[in-house]
């Protein structure tokens, strides 16, 4: 999810700390036909990853270094993942031209927004909403059928996150919070992972983490231990039927 | 800072609205009435209702961060009241509420009344930038209304289309929206829209299907 | 409360350890900036994208061209590295984005005489780039934001630290906008221009701001004062030597002719027609916009909706008509305007010059629906 979204995302899932329903999503036709649905091939599509600095005054700015470093990170984490748990083959994204590049960016943005409402819908669904988390239906129509034929891969993995690394000030100052009996936020990483059906547009799978003040997405550990975690839940079928219930 | 108070900031921030802030209803007959009966409309079995406010009737298929259509009622002077000057605040403070002057009358021509309905929008930071796709006469249950089509982008680029509808009576304005992603979304939902627009009722009130006629 | 003292003490020690700040002095240094620099361009990228992307962008070539022109005559030295975009709101208001963007709305724009006045603007703006005020800016966040932070803490009101520093995230900080205006105006003065001209920009934003009763624009909001803006540019003017430069006018008045129209337009389109009103009620100014300037000022009066405003706004859409018969929207008014007054024939009359003009308007049923009223009733 890009920018805004992702406060948003941030107030959702700090908001609430324990939900109704299951942590991940699964698209009804995944229910009802997985080895048809599900995608034997996948590529990693560009991951919006923001890596913030989070100073002493609690001033947020994105550092591109650490950005960088940590969609790299994600990226080996998720090669190394597929490698060692072959539930699907993965590929990587050719290089695109400018028009399929802005194509791409496009709909991202229409993720953003379907997978995003998705999300909060279902998240804490009551009587209300019950339905759509039993009959997850989303979709972004077929709109990266192109990479589809570039690649010969079904489906996309869109991962987005958002992390905070606390300046020395701002440690320090929460050590002395703790001598105060003051908390102070250090910031944690959240962790967004969706696979979107390149012929269709569905997503067929979401996930979420948010993982502890001293996990750090620049850390290539810390990376790989976030992804195993986001895709224990893959396809999680059985977990899915039992906890919608 | 603790949770509590990170939401708020970011709420603030944001100005974000999530789906547990509101409170919802399955929709499981066509017919909706709002809250004190004086309207109804009719919304698609399956879709999902807020049931927050008296003078709004709005549901959603998918959640409204991707559709919503809303019916919405406001008192005359109500009505667009950020286009009052201060000179007429002020001269409106001093009135008695049935003297108060309102920027809608039932006298308006429904053209005037898209007018505003317009620079409402422009005047926001999030719509600023609309584009007029179409401003058509549009007949809503026997009143000479409007039907305004727009798009925008957001900013990722993201194309929307929206729709608003809307007459004026002695007593009140009458809205109704229709907003969602232009790819998708907005053609399949559009005749849930029109029909919610269609079947707008106001209590007494008296539907001529012949003077249909005059739009589109 | 000595307790509390230690929240500050982490900040007291570490101290302030940034690398001093130095300005671009051409275009290759612009190359090589530092880490922190480069989070503020990197932002700015994102920021330029939203605005790309999300549509609000006056697209005219040759107004770009024109604006970028006098920006290079201003700072040659930097040509190609800062670029003048132009956004399409009528609000008073234009910046500059770390990365070299610089933004002006068209009601900015459009409010202005000159070349000179232009380059005013331009050159203020350009300094917040070229002495990197959004590093210092931001450094001054953070540590105001720190203390706050402490303070708030000690206090036990967190939220406190977050409000005193956001309000320094509106605008530049008044020692900066000092800096720019005194900067940018010693460039237009060395790029030849009228240095007269750069009080009277902001002398008309102050007429304004008092005409309209409006709380300062948001360009103004942590700037210094208006008036004591127009306090510093006359000592300085009256500093200069007597040879004033070029005022530019006349190419100034024909680039912008299009965006002087396109402002009055999104102001009418979102009920400013105060604003209308004062620029397009003052004769002299009136006489430099196009003949459709007088459409908007009858629409700004219809608007007003006053005592004698129908009788104002139809005698202004009249001459509109006489100064520019193809302009359409004026029939479509004086057609609205004589239906309301039972005047059937006339109003007809305006409703088919109008779709003979645009006959893919928009609103065209609105209007053979009228025609149509107008003829069952025997008027036209």
């Amino acid at each position: 999810m890009r920018k805004l979204c992702r406060l948003v995302l941030i107030v959702l899932v700090l908001a609430v700390a324990a939900c109704g329903g299951p942590q991940h999503r699964l698209h009804h036709t995944v229910l009802e036909n997985p080895d048809k649905i599900l995608p034997k091939k996948v590529v990693m599509l560009p991951a919006d990853i923001v890596v913030n600095e989070l100073s002493a005054g609690g001033v947020v700015e994105e550092v591109p270094e650490w950005s960088e470093l940590a969609r790299k990170n994600i990226s080996i984490a998720l090669a190394a993942h597929a490698a060692e748990n072959p539930k699907f083959e993965y590929v990587k994204l050719p290089k695109l031209s400018k028009e399929q590049q802005e194509k791409l960016d496009l709909q991202l943005a229409f993720y953003d927004v379907v997978g995003g409402t998705a999300y909060d819908t279902t998240r804490n669904p009551g009587k209300a909403w019950q339905h759509k988390l039993a009959h997850f239906d989303y979709s972004i129509g077929d709109g990266l059928k192109f990479i589809k034929e570039q690649t010969g891969a079904d489906a996309g993995i869109v991962v987005s996150a958002v992390d905070f690394v606390p300046t020395d000030e701002r440690k320090a100052m929460w050590v002395a919070g703790q001598l105060v009996g003051v908390a102070l936020w250090m910031g944690n990483p959240i962790v967004f992972v969706g696979i979107v059906d390149f012929e269709t547009g569905n997503i067929l799978w979401m996930n979420f983490a948010l993982e502890g003040s001293f996990s750090d997405l620049r850390d290539e550990k810390d990376a790989g231990s976030v992804l195993t975690k986001l895709f224990k839940l893959y396809p999680g079928i059985d977990k899915y039927t039992v906890a919608k219930k | 800072m603790n949770r509590v108070v990170l939401l708020l900031v970011c709420a603030m921030l944001v100005g974000a609205q999530t789906t547990d802030a509101m409170s919802w209803k399955l929709v499981d007959k066509p017919l909706a009435l709002s809250k004190d009966k004086k309207f109804s409309v009719e919304l698609p079995v399956g879709w999902v209702r807020a049931i927050d406010d008296k003078n709004v009737i709005s549901a959603t298929r998918d959640g409204m961060g991707i559709q919503l259509i809303s019916t919405v009622r406001t008192k005359h002077r109500d009505a667009f009241k950020q286009f009052e000057t201060k000179k007429q605040k002020k001269a409106n403070a001093k009135r008695l509420p049935n003297q108060k002057k309102a920027m809608v009358n039932a006298q308006m021509l429904p053209a005037e009344l898209a007018e505003l309905v317009i620079a409402d929008l422009k005047s926001g930071s999030e719509m600023s930038h609309v584009r007029v796709v179409s401003n058509l006469p549009l007949i809503i249950d026997g009143h000479q209304g409007f039907q305004l089509h727009f798009q925008y982008k957001n900013k990722k680029g993201l194309q929307f289309d929206h729709m608003i509808s809307g007459f004026v009576d002695e007593k009140n304005l009458y809205q109704f929206a229709y907003r969602a992603p232009s790819k998708i979304y907005f053609p399949r939902d559009l005749k849930a829209f029109d029909k919610m627009v269609a079947s707008f009722k106001l209590e007494g009130g008296k539907f001529n299907k012949k003077d249909l006629a005059l739009s589109k | 409360m000595r307790r509390y003292a230690l929240l500050l003490l982490p900040l007291l020690l570490f101290g302030c350890k940034s690398v001093p700040v130095k300005n671009f002095a051409a275009a290759q240094e612009t190359k090589k900036i530092s880490a922190e620099e480069n989070r503020l361009w990197v932002q700015s990228k994102d920021f330029d994208s939203q605005i790309r992307k999300s549509d609000i962008l006056y697209r005219d070539k040759a107004l770009n061209s024109y604006l970028n022109s006098v920006m290079h005559r201003v700072y040659p030295e930097l040509a190609d590295v800062i670029r003048v975009k132009v956004i399409r709101a009528p609000s008073l208001n234009a910046f500059a984005l770390p990365n070299g963007s610089i933004y002006l709305h068209i009601g900015m724009l459009a409010r202005m005489d000159n070349e000179a006045q232009l380059a005013t603007l331009l050159g203020h703006e350009a300094v917040h780039f070229i002495h990197k005020h959004g590093v210092k800016q931001s450094r001054n966040v953070k540590s105001s934001a720190a203390w706050a932070m402490g303070i708030g803490m000690a206090t036990g009101i967190p939220l406190l630290g977050n409000v005193v520093a956001a309000s320094s995230i509106t605008g530049f900080s008044r020692g900066l906008e000092r800096d720019a205006d005194r900067y940018g105006y010693e460039q237009i003065v060395r790029a030849g221009y009228d240095a007269r001209e750069s009080v009277k920009i902001f002398e008309k934003l102050m007429a304004e701001v008092k005409a309209l009763d409006i709380d300062e624009p948001y360009f103004f909001s942590t700037h210094p004062r208006l008036k004591e803006r127009v306090a510093s540019f006359k000592k300085l003017i009256a500093k200069a030597d007597q040879s004033f430069g070029k005022t530019g006018e006349e190419r100034f008045l024909k680039e912008t002719a299009e965006i002087r129209i396109a402002s009055l337009k999104e102001d009418i389109a979102r009920r400013r027609y105060r604003s209308v009103l004062l620029v397009l009620e003052d004769e002299s100014k009136l006489a430099k916009y196009p003949a459709a300037a007088h459409f908007y000022l009858g629409e700004a009066y219809r608007m007003r909706g006053g005592k004698k405003d129908a009788e104002l706004a139809e005698a202004a859409y009249r001459q509109a008509v006489k100064l520019e018969p193809s302009f359409a929207p004026s029939y479509r008014v004086l057609g609205l305007s004589c239906m309301k007054r039972k005047m059937g024939k006339e109003a007809a009359r305006n409703f088919r010059n109008y779709l003979k003009l645009a006959p893919e308007a928009a609103d065209k049923p609105y209007i053979l629906g009228y025609i149509k009223q107008i003829e069952s009733e025997g008027g036209a």
